[in-house]
């Protein structure tokens, strides 16, 4: 991270800190300060935790803020390795994968045709350069001619088309013969570096296929020879880091591909880790084993802090979201003054600041895109913290003596997921809403997903990559399937713009859904580290990374 | 003595064969099924479901659960366990590629076992009362009553974190196996103490032990040529017992120090309903614990004249 990019983080965590010491209390604030960083080098980072405790209400949160001193570069460390612990690795290195845990070693193996930018909250290309609609149902795309794959070969269109037709016709995997081209179901190459693609049915999100794990591609003639299960023992894809060796459920070893077309970066190797137990993960880092550690968890970052590691912080395109699912087995979910209730008796802000340790963003608008996104609607704002409003309202619903409702959750999935909707339970409970959440492992909690019994309180992570409606398809009453329906087809810009907009409002009005929070990444990063990063997609980004000398 | 190894052998296979029935619809029993695993649920719901489907119907879980198990015992006892359903590489690779590191991590912490436990079991049976026998009693009690897992976190954080003496995770060198080997074997390695000594003290009360005292044998002579053989029998059972164990991996041992073995294969693959690789680790482990025990029958025969084969 260049120094200027340094300055504006630095300013951006004290803004935050500004705004999380003077929005949202209302008692006394004291600010507890403690300085747990001061080091006597050239480049200085100083963090603060900062700690608040209100009176009135006895919630202490804790922020963490950078303040960053220009000052001299370090000097490079001779082996520009990084290694990174993570919970799993992938199960395989086709450019098929698609579990979250294959992300980060995906993206750096494979190029995807687009990424989701987090600034702009839109698609931009990677290996696509040039994109329209030539009619709603034809899309045309044009790539870079400057990728090959790592053996070599240049990386076209006729070859990638060849990739999806030997998997289609040649695998012999059955989840592959009806594979498409990114959700296109017609493909034709223009020249070497055009293609065009279509489908039988408009959709409003014809990029979203192209992003996250959906469509990379495999080297044919080196897939033909290896087969489809030999190739994940040998993948050649076209991004940064070439593969050089794996165990299963072990490691994965990669090194720099030396003709990447896109960038150039001085970190020679980088190999994934895996170590299931958190602990061991963090104690590595301590070890200077790992110099990137993923999963960590939060009340472990004090102390790291303390010890001179630095955290990142990233955004994914994923929000946690608790569903008040209408329900005829519980009828007083069906009354809109109830599900709103439940809105005002939550102090999310509170949430935030304690059992997410200030990590997780807040969805401050109370809707499923971020401001300034496309579809964005900036008359809707989140229901704010009102346990008075909550109780009217139940009493205006015919429920003086309150209600109780149950629901599933499940455990860890995502992050502390579990912490904040036992916490929820009891912000609920104190307007006098008793709910009753069955927490269950993965397996359970999957079962009940998929059978649609997760009762009148459920929790999922949401995806959206380009606009808003991707999960929010689990709301199931007719009157928002007809709009999803709409939505879905939609090609017109304009016309979309419109009809999410009043989607938004809709969904707010009728508070199917709290948007409790963004769902973050937090790695722990070695001080050796400098300038890694990550993108919305989970992409490591190595074009400034380098490792420096330990000091 | 063919016709009781005979004998406990077809005994051993009406076992295993209960085993694999009791294993397959305990895993039916449960909530959900592998092809829920391989769907990413966080898309829309209905395109979600439609892959499931589909997912449900390739891997034969449409069939009806009587088919189900008629396949499943065909295949089991005739060796061909399927791919694995997370993997896509067939069941006996994984096994394949796990089973040198934990034959390594098991061994050692067998050798550690029978190495440190047996004499520590004498030493305090010979020294009954004294210093030793008390330190070896309370070193015994921690071996049994700390959970591995936290004594495994403990060791990381000594002898990893603070005095960076040995890699916390891993199995690229010997030194990765110290930590792990140790936390492994300290059970069985205090088991072993205790039954050897209280083996030993038995066997030191025997009259025999007391005309070869008097017929001016020295005591190394007494306690390594009559007492070991007669005092050291119970043990046997527990080797019988501790050699499948290991084989199939410590499994809280491996989780821990990210050992990439057999345990934690089977606790990955229980997570994620692997039902292929489950069944395929579930029976190995009956057959070796099975035959293990048999093999200590017949030790005990072989080694203790008062045990017949009937």
């Amino acid at each position: 991270m260049s120094i200027r990019n340094m300055v504006l983080v630095g300013m951006a965590a004290f803004a935050a800190v500004a705004v999380a010491c003077g929005g949202g209390t209302t008692g006394e604030v004291v600010v507890e300060r403690e300085v747990i960083r001061e080091v006597e080098v050239p480049v200085v980072v100083e963090k603060e935790v900062v700690r608040e405790v209100t009176k009135e209400v006895p919630v202490e949160r804790t922020v963490v803020q950078t303040v960053v001193r220009e000052v001299a570069p370090s000097p490079l460390a001779d082996n520009q390795d990084i290694r990174i612990a993570q919970t799993n690795n992938p199960v395989g290195l086709h450019a098929s994968e698609t579990t979250l845990q294959s992300e980060s070693v995906m993206q750096l193996l494979y190029d995807p045709y687009f990424v989701f930018d987090d600034e702009s909250n839109d698609f931009v290309g990677k290996l696509a350069t040039e994109w329209s609609f030539i009619d709603p149902l034809t899309f045309e795309m044009k790539i870079t001619d400057q990728a090959s794959f790592h053996n070599g070969k240049p990386f076209t269109i006729p070859s990638a088309i060849e990739d999806v037709e030997w998997m289609r016709n040649e695998s012999g995997e059955d989840s592959l013969k009806n594979r498409t081209f990114a959700g296109f179901e017609t493909w034709a190459a223009v020249d070497d570096y055009t293609i065009r693609l279509g489908r039988s049915a408009p959709n409003s999100n014809p990029l979203s296929g192209f992003t996250r794990g959906r469509h990379k591609s495999h080297e044919p003639e080196h897939l033909a020879k290896t087969g489809y299960g030999g190739y994940s023992d040998d993948p050649v894809g076209t991004g940064p880091m070439q593969y050089v060796d794996w165990e299963r459920e072990n490691f994965v070893r990669m090194e720099r591909f030396p003709d990447y077309w896109d960038y150039d970066t001085t970190i020679e190797t980088v190999s994934f880790h895996q170590v299931p137990e958190t602990a061991v993960r963090v104690a590595g880092l301590q070890t200077g084993d790992f110099n990137v550690v993923y999963s960590l968890p939060v009340d472990l970052i004090p102390s790291l802090l303390r010890d001179n590691f630095n955290i990142f912080t990233g955004k994914v395109q994923q929000t946690e979201v608790m569903y008040l699912n209408p329900r005829a087995t519980e009828p007083q979910m069906d009354d809109k003054r109830v599900r709103q209730a439940m809105q005002y008796a939550l102090d999310l802000e509170a949430i935030h600041g304690t059992i997410l340790g200030g990590y997780a963003l807040p969805v401050p608008a109370g809707q499923m895109t971020p401001e300034g996104a496309f579809g964005f609607n900036s008359d809707v704002s989140a229901y704010p913290y009102d346990p008075d409003k909550a109780m009217s309202l139940l009493e205006e619903a015919g429920y003086p003596d309150g209600i109780s409702v149950s629901g599933v959750s499940s455990i860890g999935r995502y992050f502390r997921n579990q912490e904040v909707l036992t916490a929820m339970i009891a912000q609920w409970k104190a307007v006098g809403i008793d709910v009753d959440i069955d927490f269950r492992t993965s397996s359970q909690w999957l079962a009940a997903l998929r059978a649609g019994e997760l009762g009148a309180i459920s929790d999922i992570g949401m995806n959206w990559y380009g606009i808003f409606p991707i999960t929010i398809s689990r709301v199931t009453h007719p009157d928002w399937q007809d709009r999803m329906a709409q939505i879905r087809t939609e090609t017109d810009r304009a016309q979309l713009d419109g009809l999410l907009k009043e989607a938004a409002e809709y969904m707010h009005d009728q508070a199917w859904s709290i948007f409790a929070y963004r769902i973050p990444l937090v790695f722990g990063l070695h001080p050796d580290i400098e300038d890694l990063t990550w993108g919305p997609s989970w992409e490591p980004r190595l074009e400034d990374a380098r490792v420096l000398a330990s000091r | 003595m063919t016709r009781y190894i005979v004998r406990r052998s077809l005994q051993a296979v009406v076992v295993i064969y209960l085993v694999v029935t009791l294993v397959f619809f305990l895993m039916r029993l449960g909530e959900g099924d592998p092809a829920q695993h391989l769907v990413d649920w966080e898309q829309d719901y209905e395109a979600a479901l439609e892959q499931y489907r589909d997912l449900y119907v390739a891997m034969g879980l449409a069939r009806p659960v009587v088919v189900q198990y008629g396949i499943h015992l065909y295949r089991t006892f005739t060796g061909q366990f399927g791919d694995s359903t997370i993997f896509n590489v067939p069941a006996w690779q994984l096994l394949g590629e796990r089973i040198v590191k934990t034959s390594q991590m098991g061994g050692a912490a067998l050798l550690l076992s029978v190495g440190i436990g047996i004499p520590l079991g004498i030493i305090s049976a010979l020294r009954r009362g004294s210093v030793v026998d008390t330190g070896a009693t309370t070193f015994s009690v921690l071996g049994l009553t700390i959970p591995n897992f936290w004594q495994a976190l403990l060791m990381i954080l000594i002898f990893g974190v603070w005095l960076r003496w040995l890699p916390i995770y891993g199995a690229d060198t010997w030194k990765h196996m110290i930590m792990p080997s140790i936390v492994a074997s300290s059970a069985l390695m205090a088991t072993m103490s205790r039954f050897t000594r209280s083996g030993m003290l038995e066997v030191l009360r025997q009259d025999y032990i007391r005309t070869a005292a008097s017929k001016g044998l020295g005591p190394s002579v007494i306690v390594v040529r009559h007492a070991m053989r007669n005092g050291l029998i119970s043990v046997i059972t527990l080797l019988g017992a501790a050699v499948p164990l290991f084989w199939s991996g410590v499994f809280f041992v491996e989780y821990v120090f990210a050992w990439p073995g057999v345990g934690l294969l089977f606790l990955n693959s229980i997570n994620q309903q692997d039902l292929p690789v489950v069944f395929m680790l579930l029976l190995l482990i009956s057959v070796a614990t099975v035959f293990g025990y048999l093999l200590v029958d017949i030790i005990y025969a072989l080694v203790d004249p008062r045990i017949r084969f009937r």
